[in-house]
């Protein structure tokens, strides 16, 4: 990245660790969200207790790493942020609004 | 990030493969060596013949462990195959203390061989990494998943990856070379390298990624790991009353016809009790699915009580990612196939961290003595390439010299394989980075190709005498050994030519004048 040597200033170091924040922690978090949310989501849809906690664990094994490309692959860390919050959020307020099956 | 797509995969694939790819290397180069797993267990067990039928050889351990083990509330043991020549047992007992033995399948008694590791240590070391539970499994999938990362935006960045595969230049030297070799290693394996990282993270999914099974049960994992294998609830708890056990052998006909298949795995709960179950699972041969379908029987009676029933879309996926990245389904020619696909991705790591160092060694501001954090990336690149061969081999040395009444023999095995490495790391600290490459290069060429001969003076197998045998697994050992060393070799001259090539060009020039 030489365009981008040239200007390795503060600011520029600072988006750089809040990308790897972004694709690490974050990203380990909304994985797991997503597991939560599809093991309590697909029991409401008829789908059994084990098959949905091993799809929802699946799911966020797949995503894990394709998450950080997307993370680096913004023009703007604005982009991830938002994008990763608001996911968060969804997938939150369906894995509380569905509770563990019973 | 500035500068397009592209650059910003490109910095993504470099630093994400250089944060993970010592602890990678390391994973990749046990992982292919536990390809082989059952061959250096059997190889470290001179005793063990190569044939045995693994109904008689599960009837002798039943009939062994009754007798010798008769505190036990769980017993297991794990058949032979065409692969296996011990089968591992395991049992718990009433005080809440564990047991394990290699049982031979002639006798059903523990094997006599010195006690060792074997082919268990590599496989162990493969997702624990001989850390705390659970911290060396996290650690092991941590990796997997920026390794994974480190494929994805590879891939990215190489945008030529069909042409890829017929470029190399070894004659332009240098850099070049290096991102040649390393494309072509990548892209041969591509596939190979990204789903043994995610199935191996799947391996390991209810440790890395537990929350499937806590967002659906929360915190009864209980009750997950009963829904996982149906066949398996409701034992009941011991009665306290003894009872003599029904013979093994009806019990293995009924399951065999029940799974159609062979049976591979034999599990007994609260044996020698009036409440005693006999679970049978069958054994990996000819499916892809690694968990395994099973028959649960009364002990006592010997009447077949339940069989798992065939599991649900995702368990299926879930089985058979797990599957393929165990390869127990594997014959000869596939393991082969797992094993160069490991070797490959040796040779991607390990040339992607040596290309770390090649691409910034040019903007040194004086090479002689680079900046902290370069020459660290230099002293570990030869402390986990060269100390991970180093250590394997060191381990077979291990199991032949160590004494054989030596307490805890396996564990002092797995302290020389980590002190090895370690020794590797100081030792490339001390030595400029050239001379460190090829001397280590030349110490692993001799530590594996001399193992065969070792072995032959020391007691253990002998290649001369495998081969009289028909000993076929036992020969494929010796010589991968001695083809590893000699890989080594090859290594060894060429980071040597390496070293000084200037004298050489200029007498190459003055020939052909």
């Amino acid at each position: 990245m030489a365009a981008a040597s040239a200007n390795a200033g503060v600011a520029y170091r600072l988006a750089v660790a809040w990308r790897a924040v972004l694709a690490v922690g974050a990203n380990y978090g909304l994985c797991a969200l997503a597991a939560t949310a599809l093991a309590r989501l697909l029991p409401l849809a008829g789908v059994s207790r084990v098959e949905a906690a091993v799809a929802g664990t699946l799911v966020a094994i797949i995503a894990m790493p394709v998450l950080p490309v997307f993370v680096f692959a913004a023009r703007s860390a604005w982009k991830p942020t938002l994008v990763m919050a608001a996911g968060a959020a969804l997938l939150w307020t369906g894995a509380w609004l569905a509770g563990v099956p019973a | 990030m500035n500068g397009g797509l592209r650059a910003s995969m490109s910095w993504l694939h470099t630093w994400t493969g250089l944060i993970c790819g010592w602890l990678v290397f390391a994973i990749f180069a046990t992982g292919t060596a536990t390809v082989f797993r059952h061959e250096i267990e059997a190889w470290t067990r001179p005793s063990l013949s190569a044939r045995s039928d693994p109904a008689v050889g599960l009837q002798r351990a039943y009939d062994h462990l009754l007798v010798a083990a008769p505190q036990a509330t769980l017993f297991g043991v794990q058949a032979t195959n065409g692969q296996e020549r011990d089968m591992l047992a395991f049992w718990s007992n009433l005080d809440g203390t564990y047991g394990q033995a290699d049982l031979d399948p002639a006798t059903g008694a523990p094997a006599v061989d010195p006690p060792t590791g074997g082919g268990e240590m590599f496989y162990r070391f493969h997702f624990e990494l001989m850390a705390p539970y659970p911290f060396g499994r996290l650690a092991a999938c941590l990796a997997a998943a920026f390794f994974a990362s480190a494929v994805v935006s590879g891939v990215i960045t190489h945008k030529r990856i069909f042409s890829d595969f017929f470029t190399f230049r070894p004659e332009k030297g240098g850099q070049r070379a290096w991102l040649d070799g390393h494309n072509v290693l990548g892209a041969l394996a591509l596939p190979f390298h990204l789903f043994i990282a995610l199935t191996g993270i799947v391996t390991l999914a209810t440790t890395f990624m537990p929350f499937g099974m806590t967002g659906a049960y929360g915190q009864d994992a209980a009750a997950f790991y009963a829904d996982s294998a149906p066949e398996t609830r409701g034992m009941p708890e011991r009665a306290g009353k003894p009872a003599v056990m029904a013979p093994l052998a009806p019990m293995i006909a009924t399951a065999e016809r029940e799974l159609g298949g062979k049976v591979g795995r034999l599990t007994v709960n609260n044996p020698g009790d009036a409440s005693a179950r006999v679970s049978l699972h069958r054994d990996n041969q000819g499916r892809l699915s690694r968990p395994v379908s099973g028959a649960v029987f009364d002990g006592v009676s010997g009447r077949l009580l339940a069989v798992s029933p065939p599991p649900g879309p995702a368990m299926a996926t879930n089985d058979l990612l797990y599957g393929l990245h165990m390869a127990e389904f594997a014959g000869p020619a596939l393991r082969w196939l797992y094993f160069f696909a490991g070797l490959s991705g040796c040779g991607l790591i390990a040339s992607g961290l040596v290309l770390w160092t090649v691409s910034r060694r040019r903007k040194l501001a004086n090479p002689a003595k680079p900046y902290f954090g370069f020459r660290l990336v230099e002293v570990m690149n030869v402390g986990a390439v060269m100390g991970l061969p180093l250590a394997i081999a060191g381990f077979f040395w291990a199991d032949r010299l160590l004494p054989a009444g030596l307490a805890d023999r396996p564990a002092v095995e797995g302290r020389i394989f980590l002190a090895t490495i370690a020794a590797t790391i100081v030792y490339s600290a001390l030595r400029p980075q050239k001379r460190a490459w090829t001397e280590t290069a030349w110490l692993a060429a001799f530590a594996f190709a001399a193992i065969p001969l070792l072995s032959a003076a020391t007691g253990g197998r002998n290649l001369a005498a495998s081969l009289a045998a028909g000993d076929w697994a036992m020969v494929a050992l010796d010589l991968t050994l001695v083809a590893l060393g000699g890989g080594f070799l090859f290594m060894a001259r060429r980071a040597g030519r390496v070293a000084a090539p200037a004298p050489r060009r200029a007498a190459r020039t003055a020939a052909a004048e």
